[in-house]
Order: C-alpha cells, then sequence, then structure tokens
C-alpha cells in the first residue's frame, strides 16, 4: 500500500513556489512616492543580500537613492559620473524627474524602466538604479564592472596555424571577437534570456541572406521554449535545444574559436553565444562537418586532404579496431596471414581471458586512464601517463594479463580517438565501441556489421535543425563533395557559403521539436 | 473508505500494467541474450586452436590404410635470449607432426583430432605434401577432400615426396620457422613447379589430363646435427597422366619440362666450347615459351618458341668475349644446348609417354574450336602425332662486370 501511494504521489511543486516567492512584484510598476519604491525593493533584497541603497539629495534639494551592488559596478565611474554630477552640477532651472536627469547624466548607456521586476533584474546585472522622489520610473546605467579572463589561446581546440583567440566567459568580449572578424552589416544577432535564476543572456548570431531565416526561427522558437532553472554551460542548452537529444552524436558544434564560429556562419549556419560559458553552439551541423578542424583551411589543401582522409580513417579505425581485432581472433582465424597468427597465437598462448574480455579490460582501463588525466591537475597528469604507459603497457603483458597485439590495437585505438579534432564527436565512437565489441565478440564479424548497420540506420535518421546528419553523402548533394572528401583550393571552392546552405535543400522540412516536452 | 478502495484499485492496475512491460522488456532481453549466446557458441579462442601448417598424405600401399599427417604449430612464446643466443642448436619443438590413419582421408582427419588436445585447424595450411606412394594411388580422392572440406585454402602449394610425407613434415629446419614455410617459400622462388591444389585439380581435369609436380627429398643433415635438423629440397619432377604418378624427370629433362611450362627460373646454362679447353655459364634472366597450334590440310602441328636473355656469369676459356664473333658462337652453343633439352623433353611427352603435359590440347582448343570438339575424342591418339617444330632464340645481354677473362696473364686472352 505504500509502495503504490509512493508511486501515484506527485512531487511537491517546488519550483513554482520558489516563483512566487522570488518574484513578488511581477506587475508592479513603480510608484511615485521614492520610500514605497524603496520599501518594496528592501523586501526584495531583505536578507542575506548585499545591495547598496545609497541615499543622496540631487542638487540638495531632492530625496534620491542609488541602488546597486558594489561587487557587480564600477564604483567609481558611479562616483564620478553619477553621484558627482548630481549632487553638485544640476542647473537649478531644470525640473528634476527622472526624465530629465535621463537627458544629462554623463553615462552613455542609461535607460529609464518602470517596473519592480526590471529594476531589481537590472542590479542583479550590475546596473545601478536611480530612484527619484516624484518619478515613477527609475534610471539604470550600464556602468557594470567587467571583470573577466584575457582573451586567450583556445586550450580545447589548438591549431598550429591560425588565429590564437580564443572565446571567455564574458559574451561582450565574445561579441566583439565576432565583430572585429564579421564587419558586414547582415551579421545579426537576436538575444534571449534563458533561465529562471541566472538570466543568462544567449545571442543567436548569423547572417542574414546566407542563413536560411527558417532555420533561424526554428532556433529562436526551440530557445523560446526552454525553461530552466539556469543555464552554466552551452551542454545546457544544447541538451534542451537538439533535435534527438537521446543520440550519442551531438547535434551542434560547440567551439572556443571565433574563427570557427564565423566560418560556420559563412557556411550559413547559425551560432549561439552563450553568456558565462567560452564555448558557442554551431548548427546545424553534419557528422562530417564535425570531423573537419579549422586547421583544414589554414594549411596546403594537399596536406589538408590527406588528414582528412586520415581523420576519416582512424575516425572508422576507433569505432570498430577493437571489435574488428576480436571477431577476427575468435571466429575468422582464416582471414588473418599465418605469419601473423603465428605471432598472435604465441603472444596470446599464456593468456587466462577471452579476447573479448581481454579487450574489455584494456579498453575500460584506458578510458579510465584518459578520464582521469583530463581531470587531475597538470602536474600530476604526468604520474598518470607514468602509470598507464608502465602499468598497463608493460607489466600488464610481462603478467600474462593482456597480450601484446591487444596493447597495440588498444594504443592504436586511443590514438585513433584523439584525432578526431571535436572532442564531442570523438565521445560517440568512444562510447559505441563498447556495445560494437560485445556484438563481436558473441556473433563475431555478423555482429560487427549488425552494429555497424544500426549506427548507420541512426545516423541517416537523425537531423540537425531539418539537416540530414549523412549529407551531403547521403541524401547525396555531390556538387558538396569537394568540401567532404576533398578539400579544393581557393578559386575552385570559393562559392564557399552558397554551395553549403545546399545542404538543406529548399523544400526539406524542419522536423520541428517541442523542446518544453521532455 | 470507498475513495482507498477506489485508489488502491487504480494503484493495483498501475502496478499490473508495470509489471506487464517489464516482463516484456525481460523477455526482450532474454531473447537478445539467447541470440547472442547462440554465437557465442563458436567462438574459437586463438589459445584453443592446432594451427596446421602443412598436411602430409602417406599410404603403405594399395588397398590398406591412408595415414594423414599435420605439422602443428606450438606456440611457446621464444624467450628472448634462446633465440638470440644459440643458433648451433636445433630449434626445438616449433611443430610437431601427428598422424592417423583411416580408410579415408576424412575419416583420418577425425582420427587426428582425437589425438590432439586443440580444435585442429586447417586454415593456415599452406603446404600439401603426397608420398610417392600416396601418389600412385591416384590424386583424386585427395584433391576432392582438399577442395571440398571447407577449411583447407586452395591455394596452398602441393608437392610430391620420394620419403614419405610424414618425413618431410617432421624436418625442423634451421633457418624457418617449419618446414611447411620453407617448402612455401622454395616454391615462391620458383625453385621447381609452382602448383597450387587449384591448379593441380585443373590440370587434371582439364583437357591435358596431366599434371606435374615438383618431387621432395631430405637434405642429409650436416654431421653431428639432430637428424630432423635439415630441410626439404627439390629435385626432379613428378609427372601425372590423369591423377596417377607415372616417372620422375630429373636434370636435364627436368628443366626441359619447366621450359615448357613457362615456369623456369633459377637456372644456370653451362656452354662447353669446342676449340678450347674452358667453358662458359649462362644465366637466364627470362625464358618465355610460347606455343602456336596449327591445323593445315588435316595435319596437326605445333609450333613452339622459346625466347631467352641471358648475362655471363662464368667464364673459364681465354676469350675476352668482347668480338662479336666470339659472342654469337658463345650464343649458338648455348641454342643447341638448349633446344636439345627441350626437344628431349617433348619427345618424353609426345613420344614415350603419350601424355599432354604442356598443354597442347589446350591450345588447339582455343585456337581451332570446331576442330577440337569434331576431334576431341581421338586426342590421346592424335597426340604422338603432332608435328612439333621446335625455335629457341638466345640472345646474351650483358658479360657481366668483367670484359676479358679473369686471373689468367694477359698475352693469353684471345681478343678477337
Amino acid at each position: 500500500m505504500t509502495k503504490s501511494l509512493r508511486r501515484s504521489g506527485k512531487p511537491l511543486p517546488l519550483r513554482r513556489h520558489l516563483q512566487e516567492h522570488t518574484e513578488p512584484a511581477a506587475v508592479h510598476p513603480l510608484s511615485s512616492h521614492l520610500q514605497d519604491n524603496v520599501a518594496a525593493l528592501h523586501a526584495i533584497y531583505a536578507e542575506g543580500s548585499d545591495v547598496t541603497f545609497h541615499a543622496f539629495q540631487i542638487n540638495q534639494k531632492i530625496e534620491a537613492v542609488l541602488i546597486f551592488r558594489s561587487e557587480l559596478c564600477d564604483t567609481a565611474l558611479l562616483d564620478r559620473q553619477i553621484l558627482g554630477p548630481l549632487i553638485t552640477g544640476i542647473p537649478d532651472n531644470l525640473p528634476l524627474n527622472a526624465d530629465t536627469l535621463h537627458r544629462i547624466v554623463p553615462v552613455s548607456s542609461s535607460k529609464l524602466v518602470g517596473t519592480l521586476t526590471e529594476a531589481s533584474l537590472n542590479i542583479s546585472s550590475g546596473h545601478p538604479i536611480l530612484i527619484v522622489e516624484g518619478s515613477s520610473s527609475a534610471l539604470t546605467f550600464g556602468l557594470p564592472k567587467s571583470e573577466h579572463r584575457n582573451v586567450e589561446e583556445p586550450t580545447a581546440e589548438s591549431t598550429l596555424r591560425g588565429p590564437r583567440e580564443g572565446f571567455t566567459e564574458s559574451l561582450t568580449v565574445n561579441i566583439s571577437l565576432l565583430r572585429k572578424r564579421m564587419k558586414n552589416p547582415n551579421f545579426k544577432m537576436k538575444s534571449i534570456s534563458i533561465g529562471q535564476y541566472t538570466h543568462t543572456t544567449v545571442r543567436l548570431a548569423y547572417l542574414e541572406g546566407v542563413t536560411d531565416p527558417a532555420i533561424v526561427a526554428e532556433a529562436m522558437r526551440r530557445l523560446s521554449a526552454i525553461e530552466t532553472d539556469g543555464i552554466l554551460e552551452s551542454e545546457y542548452i544544447e541538451e534542451w535545444i537538439s533535435d534527438q537529444p537521446k543520440s550519442p552524436f551531438p547535434q551542434m558544434l560547440s567551439t572556443e574559436r571565433p574563427d570557427v564560429v564565423c566560418a560556420n556562419l559563412l557556411e550559413g549556419r547559425f551560432a549561439l553565444l552563450i553568456d558565462g560559458t567560452p564555448f558557442a553552439l554551431v548548427a546545424p551541423v553534419t557528422l562530417f562537418s564535425m570531423l573537419q578542424s579549422p586547421e583544414d583551411y589554414y594549411q596546403h589543401f594537399m596536406m589538408s586532404i590527406f588528414i582528412r582522409w586520415l581523420r576519416y580513417l582512424f575516425y572508422f579505425l576507433s569505432l570498430v579496431l577493437p571489435s574488428a581485432y576480436v571477431a577476427i581472433t575468435t571466429y575468422h582465424q582464416e582471414m588473418i596471414p599465418t605469419v601473423l597468427l603465428l605471432s598472435v597465437a604465441k603472444a596470446r598462448e599464456e593468456i587466462p581471458f577471452p579476447a573479448l574480455i581481454e579487450a574489455l579490460i584494456m579498453e575500460i582501463a584506458f578510458e579510465a586512464l584518459r578520464e582521469a588525466g583530463v581531470r587531475l591537475p597538470k602536474q600530476v597528469g604526468a604520474a598518470v601517463s607514468i602509470v598507464g604507459a608502465l602499468i598497463i603497457g608493460q607489466a600488464a603483458t610481462t603478467a600474462g594479463i593482456v597480450s601484446a597485439p591487444m596493447v597495440i590495437i588498444v594504443a592504436i585505438t586511443g590514438i585513433a580517438s584523439f584525432m578526431i579534432p571535436r572532442y564531442s564527436a570523438g565521445l560517440a565512437s568512444r562510447l559505441l565501441r563498447f556495445p560494437i565489441m560485445l556484438l563481436a565478440g558473441t556473433l563475431g564479424l555478423t555482429g560487427m556489421m549488425l552494429g555497424m548497420m544500426l549506427i548507420v540506420i541512426h545516423l541517416c535518421g537523425l537531423r540537425s535543425f531539418g539537416v540530414p546528419y549523412l549529407s551531403p553523402v547521403t541524401p547525396t548533394s555531390s556538387s558538396v563533395w569537394r568540401d567532404v572528401f576533398w578539400r579544393s583550393p581557393p578559386g575552385a571552392n570559393r562559392n564557399q557559403s552558397s554551395n553549403h546552405r545546399s545542404n538543406r535543400k529548399p523544400g526539406m522540412p524542419i522536423i520541428a521539436r517541442q523542446a518544453n516536452k521532455r | 473508505m470507498m475513495a482507498w478502495i477506489a485508489g488502491c484499485r487504480s494503484c493495483a492496475a498501475a502496478w499490473s500494467n508495470a509489471c506487464l512491460l517489464r516482463s516484456a522488456a525481460l523477455a526482450l532481453s532474454f531473447s537478445l541474450i539467447a541470440v547472442l549466446l547462440a554465437g557465442c557458441w563458436d567462438r574459437t579462442e586463438i589459445n584453443d586452436l592446432a594451427i596446421v601448417l602443412a598436411a602430409g598424405i602417406d599410404s603403405p600401399g594399395e588397398g590398406k590404410d591412408y595415414l594423414l599427417s599435420a605439422q602443428v604449430f606450438v606456440p611457446r612464446q621464444s624467450s628472448g635470449g634462446k633465440a638470440g643466443g644459440s643458433s648451433e642448436t636445433t630449434p626445438g619443438g616449433v611443430t610437431v607432426v601427428k598422424s592417423a590413419t583411416g580408410s579415408n582421408l576424412a575419416e583420418a582427419m577425425i582420427r587426428l583430432q582425437t589425438k590432439i588436445s586443440r580444435h585442429v585447424f586447417w586454415g593456415h595450411c599452406e603446404t600439401v605434401v603426397i608420398g610417392e606412394n600416396a601418389a600412385k594411388r591416384g590424386l583424386r580422392q585427395y584433391l576432392d577432400f582438399l577442395l571440398r572440406y571447407a577449411q583447407f585454402r586452395e591455394h596452398a602449394y602441393v608437392y610430391m615426396s620420394e620419403p614419405p610425407a610424414r618425413e618431410i613434415l617432421a624436418l625442423l629446419p634451421p633457418l624457418e620457422r617449419s618446414s611447411a614455410e620453407a617448402l612455401r617459400e622454395m616454391g615462391n622462388l620458383k625453385l621447381g613447379a609452382k602448383v597450387t591444389i587449384l591448379d593441380l585439380a585443373k590440370s587434371i581435369e582439364g583437357v591435358g589430363q596431366s599434371a606435374v609436380l615438383s618431387r621432395l627429398r631430405i637434405l642429409p643433415p650436416e654431421q653431428g646435427r639432430d637428424k630432423l635438423a635439415t630441410m626439404p629440397y627439390m629435385r626432379g619432377i613428378a609427372l601425372f597422366r590423369k591423377d596417377a604418378y607415372i616417372r620422375t624427370v630429373t636434370e636435364p629433362i627436368s628443366i626441359g619440362v619447366l621450359i615448357m611450362l613457362n615456369q623456369l627460373e633459377n637456372y644456370v646454362f653451362t656452354v662447353k666450347l669446342g676449340d678450347s679447353k674452358g667453358f662458359v655459364a649462362i644465366k637466364p634472366l627470362q625464358i618465355r615459351t610460347t606455343m602456336t597450334p596449327r591445323i593445315q590440310k588435316g595435319v596437326w602441328s605445333m609450333h613452339v618458341q622459346v625466347e631467352t636473355k641471358g648475362d655471363i656469369v662464368l667464364n673459364t676459356t681465354d676469350l675476352a668475349l668482347l668480338a662479336p664473333d666470339q659472342v654469337k658462337a658463345i650464343e649458338r652453343l648455348w641454342k643447341e644446348k638448349m633446344t636439345g633439352i627441350i626437344q628431349a623433353s617433348i619427345d618424353l611427352a609426345q613420344k614415350k609417354l603419350k601424355t599432354d603435359f604442356y598443354g597442347y590440347a589446350a591450345a588447339f582448343r582455343r585456337h581451332y574450336p570446331k576442330q577440337w570438339n569434331a576431334s576431341r575424342s581421338r586426342w590421346e591418339s592424335i597426340y604422338p602425332d603432332v608435328e612439333t617444330s621446335l625455335q629457341v632464340k638466345v640472345l646474351i645481354m650483358r658479360s657481366g662486370k668483367s670484359e676479358s677473362p679473369q686471373g689468367v696473364p694477359e698475352d693469353t686472352i684471345i681478343r678477337k
């Protein structure tokens, strides 16, 4: 009985409760009495908050209160540009209300707000609020203190040649990095604020006339449908607005390079810049665009073609190499060249585990090692590689727990997965390797092919904002192939943007997804 | 109270629904496991394989059992020190030979399995050695077995051995991992006739109804060495009419046979010059034999043209080998020598053995399909009377690194 009760019992509607509590003045306009407004704001910031209420007299006549968070505002500028002129330097003949002050205070970005909600939002964002006795609107000033990291080299996506600037956590810096590169006025941005608590600003950047307006509209629709408490990283957004969030293949590209964002904008994609994270999201993407590196375009095209093919090959290897080894050595020994088989037989003679178990042990150990290396500080990271190389590589072979060929296979697989330029694209092959390995270990090459077929079927059905994930290979648009299987030198590939726009054919429907139904 | 009951009932309904879902999921996963396990039983780890490198077929004689031998690889980790240090000792036990008898090969194979603790795996058997006595009983049964049983490779090389095949397989050659590998390498070097199982079957089943195989012997071991620590080597060519072994030819006729089969490599012709004491050795770089059949006015004839180019590798005469006349003379003698050898091998096939080893029948069928179809039943009587005209073209390309003979006083050299 208790069990079934618990099953049917609804969780406490905590979110709604909190919402009501934190936004008491959702529709309250500001009153013309200063004391009422201050009291209302005092009620909002009653406990545990550090909002400064600075009361003073304008021109020593009219009562006014400046409300701000000292840690978010540039207080030096506040003193010099607002308090100074207001206390002493206002001509006597002017009527002193918010409307007039708006025009005479020497701050470039000031704005009038009429409701308590707006006022408190501005305070939280670091904009000081000025409330004047007798005015039913408040004045906000854009004087946020910009505490941000310098523009540094992107750590997760380094290139030998190419710009060394990376995005930072500050949205304004990021936008300036993009605007600096893209000077055409058609470079447009739409803004939206997401998250009940964080009010994170998200900017959707696109090139008017290049990006399909339907895709932009769909993206805005999905963004506005997000109902969440907070957005702290781009992945939060990605999971809300991806076409199929349950697929291991990423349907949006995350990058911290402004040049990559610009290149994608030129190819007719849109980008999402999210305040507070150095990672921008780009969509719609295809599997092949996930396997491209910015350096493909920054070095000689022959080298790029070679590297690109190498990358395709190793992407495939990172998915199937251990499975192929397991399948062939346990089911299809006649496929191995005789001399190689004899060496493998010698190496495997002392190994107590079946090849499948051996492969699983090594792959899991490798993944663990890799994860340990990522999380550890750099100084300790070296120790991990020593432990990995010595214990797993050397000692495990000498102890007869795993065979040397298996170590080679795992090593090649590891290298292969490092070759994928996008970290998130590599995750799919890292993850799917294991089920394919199990299939290969139970059904041999048949099982491996079965797994591959399932993956291909899944990929064929996958879409990123209406663009098929495997395009331009299927559905075929061979005119774009020169930038998939090839990287034509400029001239041959001049008209880049138009040829990428053809990824989505005009009549192709965008599969609408209700972002709020999760 | 009523509400409580109603609530309880709805809960129970939800319960059973969940139960159903769960059992369905369970059944689905069980059936998936069942499917996967079915594959699992087929799994054979490499540790559980007895990898056969070579198969040997012997027979003590007509009407008796066949003896099937398998050279099995012993996958023992060779420790580093042992391999590097003493090359003098025999390579102890890289392979072992296991044999079993049976009234036919399939039976022998199954009995062989009972003697080995691992799955006998024939998928890497790249050498098949047939003993002379077994060969005399006809190759049909062996070929059928080798081409029918799924594990054998049809591109495995086939040899005939003078000693029992089992003894060839038991050898542990100091140079190679196993005698199977030694034989495979020798085949690739074309030290004899390079014949695969498929080639053998095709040549016996083909219009020629004959076959040739290289014949193996065992190199006597060096003194003080283990008697197994030696190599097999190829000596002579075994000739088969239909599937039965008839005789072996050795040098020089075996050379003629190989030339006719377009398979001669690694040979040196020695030419004695009439008027001087010494001789000249010529290594052919390339020998090409073409056969042109002709039927004119009911007369079947075959034109055999052998073209060869070679280098002089040894000269013990006093000739400087610079004057064109001298080279011409040597070429003439070489040509005579080759013509003699080839003619003898043609005569052996046509006149003595009356067996078409060199593919006359195939050539006639290809060039004259109508006449061939009309007279294919009479081929055995036509063949010995086919007029064979032989033309040998030789060319000496180079006289080697030295022009004049070395190790003789300057004034004795004949320069023109």
